[in-house]
């Protein structure tokens, strides 16, 4: 029996309004997994009638208070560890492994905001003039939501939930309709801690409701992950509602080979960079550019390792890819290898031959590899978000370091070297928010803004660590005298 | 029996496998406490059965907390095959074999293991299934 989602607003689990139910399904077997709500703008409101309501209390309630929830948030995550990264694998295609990965940085963006309390902390100078002090105090806003993606579904809204209900704002989550089945999880944990009825709510749905959200008077601030194309329409309709907003958008992640690099251990970061939830990851890396006498022995060696990748379905423990995430995903991608192999690169390894592990049917799709990829090609400048890795040649640093920033994404870009040198030089000339050095996927822990620049980013104040903490409150500056 | 459809090739699996192997030391000193083999006293054999599976939940704990971006590189040389314990006696020669293949994993898997806390545990564990294979024979 499949099962048709609900919203969660008020406290409660409820039926919408709306009639309009979108399939989810495996993409790996195309199994009917669940249906979810294509919710309406007067379900949003619902939901932001419920926030708004309770923000005058939850606000009130002491921070430690406050924090001690997701305390009990973080340990019902731990229980339920494995049942969680289960769900992720089917309803996203990925692996056990990368689903466990995705479910621990989750609960480390809940242990982040136990540091709120000490965050959160203002200043304060006295006889700032005689006898008048001068305090900066934080506080809380109101009711902000969230808009997530397919392709890391249970954290990427731990993100920003934790953090902005532990400085006292109120919730609203409307996640992918590809994946939310890891939010119905979510909430039936956020709902055994006890809140306050209204602190948190959940409104499933497409375009109609994240319309509402945009527009909604009542809602003071919006975070997106996603596509750059869609995340430049959000950011320009949430900003026009006099919305504060932060958007983490799409990328083309260059990654830099040296010759003096250790080429094993960089050929093994590289293949999960460019591999791992089947490429489908804003930090995935996209091109390698190896430079001077490399590039023959990296690419032999990255293409042997490349083909003997298992592909299959993700809850086979053998399985290291699982699948795109949709079919008609795999068909776009299917698309941009056609036009680069029109494009004239060399396509030496091509995913659409490689052997898929015990599964008939599902979306999946093997590792591909391009050589002699040109400057200014769709391959060196398009964002793929799949298994396809392109590999270009430069001759010295500098004209590596000229490839890299000639792209109009700049989420992250990383360097294999032994030396000191080129390193210091990479991450002081490279135009991306998240450097690698030795590291083929630059993420920020929980406790680091997750940086980004260009076209991967819309917006002041990034995702995760204090700047998490500066885009849900904002200062209020107190002057005062006793006579 | 030990018996795995999958290969050791990358952490999940070999954490996987390392908890399966753990279950089944539970079950067979389970088993032995059923029959009048003389080699351990009662309390030895509850203390094993209790050791394994407290060996077990560091395992899953580590499974759990320990995964991260480098744990996604794949692994290779390590063949479960080389680990399979069926048939086992349960006498003095059953005790000795479970502990030398378990030691053995874990001795070999450590190596291909680049998570510091879980080689720190598949090290110790090597250590405690030595010293049971040793304490049997003495």
């Amino acid at each position: 029996m499949t099962q048709k989602l609900q919203n969660y607003i008020d406290g409660e689990w409820v039926v919408p309004e709306t009639q309009n139910y979108i399939e989810v399904t495996n993409p790996a077997n195309s199994e009917v997994l669940g249906s979810a709500p294509d919710s309406t703008t007067k379900d949003v409101d619902s939901a932001v009638q419920a926030a708004k309501a309770a923000f005058k209390e939850w606000r009130q309630t002491p921070v430690l208070t406050r924090v001690r929830y997701l305390h009990r948030l973080k340990e019902l995550c731990e229980e339920r560890f494995e049942e969680i990264s289960a769900i992720c694998v089917k309803e996203a295609g990925k692996t056990l492994d990368e689903a466990r990965g995705e479910i621990r940085r989750a609960i480390e963006s809940i242990e982040f905001s136990f540091s709120v309390p000490s965050l959160m902390a203002g200043f304060k100078v006295e006889d700032i003039s005689s006898s008048i002090d001068e305090t900066a105090e934080r506080q809380p806003l109101g009711v902000f939501a969230a808009i997530t993606p397919f392709n890391f579904p249970f954290m990427v809204p731990l993100w920003f939930l934790p953090t902005a209900i532990a400085c006292g704002n109120t919730y609203i989550m409307k996640p992918s309709p590809q994946t939310p089945l890891s939010m119905q999880i979510l909430f039936e944990m956020l709902d055994e801690i006890g809140l306050p009825e209204g602190v948190v709510n959940l409104v499933h749905g497409g375009v109609e409701s994240a319309n509402a959200l945009m527009e909604h008077p009542d809602i003071v601030g919006i975070s997106f992950v996603g596509s750059s194309q869609v995340g430049k329409i959000i950011y320009t309709k949430s900003t026009s509602h006099g919305k504060r907003v932060q958007v983490q958008g799409g990328a083309k992640n260059y990654l830099a080979v040296f010759p003096d690099a250790n080429l094993d251990a960089a050929v093994s970061n590289i293949l999960g960079s460019a591999y791992g939830c089947a490429g489908q990851r804003c930090l995935a890396g996209s091109v390698v550019v190896a430079v001077g006498d490399v590039y023959d022995e990296f690419v032999s060696k990255l293409k042997d390792k490349a083909s003997n990748l298992v592909v299959g379905n993700g809850l086979d423990n053998s399985s290291q890819m699982g699948s795109i995430i949709s079919e008609a995903s795999k068909t776009r991608i299917l698309g941009l290898i056609e036009q680069g192999v029109k494009e004239g690169a060399d396509l030496i390894l091509d995913g659409r031959e490689h052997e898929i592990a015990k599964v008939e049917g599902g979306a999946f799709l093997g590792p591909s590899i391009f050589t002699d990829v040109k400057r200014g090609s769709m391959l060196s400048r398009e964002e793929i978000f799949g298994p396809v890795l392109s590999i270009m040649r430069a001759p010295d640093f500098d004209t590596a370091v000229e490839i890299i920033n000639e792209s109009r994404y700049g989420n992250a870009a990383s360097i294999f070297t032994n030396n000191g040198g080129y390193a210091r030089e990479f991450k002081y000339q490279v135009d991306a928010g998240n450097i690698g050095i030795n590291i083929g996927v630059a993420a920020p822990s929980a406790s680091f803004p997750f940086g980004g620049k260009k076209d991967s980013f819309f917006g002041d104040l990034h995702g995760q660590g204090d700047d998490s903490v500066r885009f849900f409150t904002d200062h209020k500056i107190v002057i005062e005298r006793w006579p | 029996m030990l018996v795995t459809d999958y290969s050791l090739n990358q952490f999940g699996a070999v954490l996987t496998f390392a908890i399966d192997l753990e279950e089944l030391v539970s079950e067979y000193y389970n088993s032995i406490q059923s029959i009048s083999d003389k080699t351990l006293t009662e309390s030895e054999v509850t203390n094993r059965i209790n050791a394994a599976s407290k060996r077990k939940r560091n395992l899953e704990r580590s499974r759990r907390e320990n995964v991260t971006e480098i744990t996604l590189e794949p692994i290779e040389g390590l063949d479960a095959q080389n680990y399979t314990i069926s048939g086992l006696s349960y006498d003095k020669e059953g005790m000795v074999s479970l502990h030398k293949i378990a030691s053995g994993f874990y001795e070999d898997a450590m190596e291909k293991l680049n998570v510091l806390e879980t080689k720190r545990l598949f090290s110790r564990h090597h250590k405690e299934h030595s010293r049971l294979q040793k304490t049997v024979e003495a």
